[in-house]
């Protein structure tokens, strides 16, 4: 066990010489920097054009290509009723759910290839996603959760170790799911984290490896990776931007450009010119590359129940995932061997009308497992048709678990939920981890059946950042408190 | 040279004697205060066998009691003062306990944080107030138990289900401040 020393509060004149040094030298590369910056953005100079990077890998995706999508549902998925109880044990389940149980007679058959002694059902509506689990490209996490050191009942009740702070809380859950340092405060996601390590596997950073479908989140933030957030529909571009030699609106933008590009007295101002001029420049670039990018032909779903091949009408979770499916199918243009992507679907807070009071199996949740289980399923074809099924790994992460037992409408915010992770590498049709005692007030409950997690999301990120290539040496880095955990791989990729 | 010598060495005592007139502890008081004997004639003592072990154990003076929420569910009140006095109950506890934000959990949970079971055993709320049900939880003037709806640390959402008892139906009234 390593001994540090308490930081002094006061610094010795040599720690104060030594960084006011560290200071100037960081003011120095600053300046470098912004300086870089403006070269960058005199050399993507609107009459430069886009600059696509002139590589070899140009023909198509290598085979040291990898891809992982983290997959979030906002709001906290009640997995309670993704993974159900079967045989003797769904009279308990029933009780306990009272109005939210979905009837025995109608659940998925769901056969893990280990069994811990008792029998499952899916929800009806993941049909797609049992398909993929059964031919064994998909497996579940049971029962995974923030957590700052393993916890037993016997020690959440006496608190003597410490807690994620503020459980049951949507943001605070949110961003500790993302950071997974829930005892520090943390800037950074583990998945920038994970970035910052593996960047230099690419040949190209013009348009960053991790890429947001959802806008901003933790999940990305790294120390040196940017998030660079695009739409369903491609980049994001500035309002009125036009290439329109003629229009007024390509006027402006011709003449925002170089006033982007120019040299400014002030250095905010030269920065602010960069940064707008090099968001203009990507804007371009990834469009450009997208339009020349091999056409997905895979249908995705739409939200009247049909399918589409062309990306019209299709459903928020589908339409997010499609646009993920062809910046995969760029990134040999762009330079790219690793790509981390976030796409979240929002609506999981379903505290009331969880369930359709006429039909038990149909109701929001249901709804929304459908959009989840036909939209991977999707996605996962897609990336069959690009050749890299194998390469792309798609996980599932929510804000916590709901509550077991009813509150009459619906559920309430939980701890521990069950996660799963799709793709040609998941060793799939399997139930890692532990699936809780499903007993209200049972050893893993603290009260209405929010299960203390059995595995943490330090473990659950391990096991994906490794098959991403972070090695154990540099898994701490990723993730600070693994050493606090039996199992840094849990074996599903 | 002898004279300077001593010299040198009564400057050095001199500033040896200051330093350590400068450094010394505190002198303790020599008498302390005669304890009150109204407080010591109040201490039961729980049977003839109590030692000197459990003279020490006087317990802590009582706190003072929060009338902070002395007026939840008054007849001279309405549901909305109910909510607001609820919010401003979660913001004082948030004050005095900058780095945790609100409490967390079940209604119970947090009613028991609120009335004492936290690290200061801070009762902003008293243990007996009215408005708290059989079960622990903080009940709206209908007699429903509040639902607390954590959106993140300092922002919690609290609903009463309303005349008709029942939550997620028209008649409930929020506040999310």
């Amino acid at each position: 066990m390593n001994k540090k020393s308490a930081p002094s509060p006061k610094p010795t004149r040599r720690e104060f010489l030594g960084s006011a040094c560290c200071a100037a030298v960081g003011t120095t590369g600053l300046l470098s920097a912004l300086g870089s910056l403006r070269l960058m953005a005199a050399a993507a100079s609107p009459a430069n054009g886009p600059q696509v990077p002139s590589t070899a890998a140009a023909s198509g995706i290598g085979s040291d290509y990898k891809a992982l999508i983290c997959l979030f549902l906002n709001g906290g998925n009640d997995a309670n009723n993704l993974i159900i109880p079967t045989g003797s044990d769904y009279a308990a389940y029933a009780s306990a759910r009272s109005n939210l149980a979905i009837p025995q007679a109608s659940l998925l058959p769901f056969n893990p290839k280990t069994s811990d002694g008792r029998t499952w059902g899916l929800h009806p509506s993941v049909a797609e996603l049992n398909t993929l689990f059964n031919s064994g490209q998909a497996a579940f996490l049971a029962n995974v959760g923030t957590l700052v050191y393993p916890t037993t009942k016997t020690q959440y009740n006496a608190k003597s170790v410490p807690l994620p702070p503020q459980l049951f809380s949507h943001s605070d859950q949110q961003v500790q799911w993302q950071h997974s340092v829930p005892d520090k405060p943390t800037a950074t996601g583990w998945g920038g984290r994970v970035a910052d390590l593996v960047n230099n596997l690419n040949t190209s950073d013009q348009i960053s490896m991790s890429v947001s479908l959802a806008g901003k989140n933790t999940f990305e933030i790294g120390s040196k990776v940017s998030q660079y957030s695009v739409s369903t529909s491609g980049a994001v571009t500035l309002q009125g931007s036009t290439s329109s030699a003629t229009s007024a609106d390509g006027i402006r933008f011709r003449a925002q450009k170089d006033i982007f590009a120019q040299g400014q007295s002030a250095l905010f101002e030269t920065a602010f010119g960069s940064a707008s001029g090099d968001a203009i420049v990507s804007a371009d670039l990834l469009n450009t590359v997208l339009a020349a990018a091999p056409a997905i032909t895979t249908p995705f779903p739409t939200t009247a129940g049909t399918t589409s091949t062309t990306g019209t009408g299709l459903t928020s979770a589908a339409s997010q995932l499609r646009m993920v499916a062809r910046l995969i199918g760029a990134s040999p243009t762009l330079g790219l061997k690793r790509q981390i992507f976030f796409v979240q679907l929002g609506g999981w807070d379903t505290h009331a009308a969880q369930l359709n009071n006429t039909d038990p199996v149909a109701g929001s949740h249901a709804g929304l497992l459908q959009q989840i289980s036909q939209a991977v399923n999707a996605f996962y074809k897609a990336t069959v048709e690009l050749g890299v099924a194998n390469q792309v790994t798609t996980f599932t992460a929510s804000d916590f678990g709901r509550t077991y037992r009813s509150n009459g409408d619906g559920s309430d915010h939980g701890w521990g939920s069950h996660a799963f992770v799709i793709g040609g590498a998941v060793k799939g049709r399997e139930l890692y981890g532990k699936m809780p005692t499903l007993t209200i007030n049972g050893p893993d409950d603290t009260g209405q059946g929010r299960w203390i997690p059995t595995t943490s999301v330090d473990e659950y990120a391990a096991t994906l950042a490794t098959w991403f290539g972070v090695s154990a040496t540099d898994l701490p880095t990723v993730l600070p408190n693994i050493g606090r955990f039996a199992k840094p791989n849990l074996g599903f990729l | 040279m002898l004279r300077q010598n001593a010299l040198t060495l009564a400057l050095v005592a001199a500033i040896a004697v200051l330093v350590w007139l400068f450094l010394r502890p505190a002198p303790t008081p020599t008498s302390l205060p005669p304890p009150a004997p109204a407080a010591e004639s109040k201490i039961e003592l729980p049977s003839a066998a109590t030692d000197q072990n459990q003279k020490s154990k006087i317990p802590p003076p009582a706190p003072e009691r929060s009338t902070l929420a002395d007026a939840l569910n008054s007849p001279a009140a309405t549901i909305d003062d109910d909510l607001r006095l609820v919010a401003l109950v979660l913001e004082t506890f948030r004050s005095n306990f900058p780095r945790s934000g609100n409490p967390v959990g079940l209604n119970s949970e947090i009613t028991a944080t609120l009335t004492g079971q936290n690290q200061l055993r801070l009762a902003l709320i008293p243990p007996d107030h009215p408005a708290i049900n059989r079960e622990g939880e903080l009940t709206d003037r209908w007699g429903t138990p509040f639902f607390f709806h954590a959106e993140s640390a300092t922002r919690m959402t609290i609903t009463s289900a309303g005349p008709d008892k029942k939550l997620h139906t028209p008649d409930d009234e929020s506040f999310a401040p």
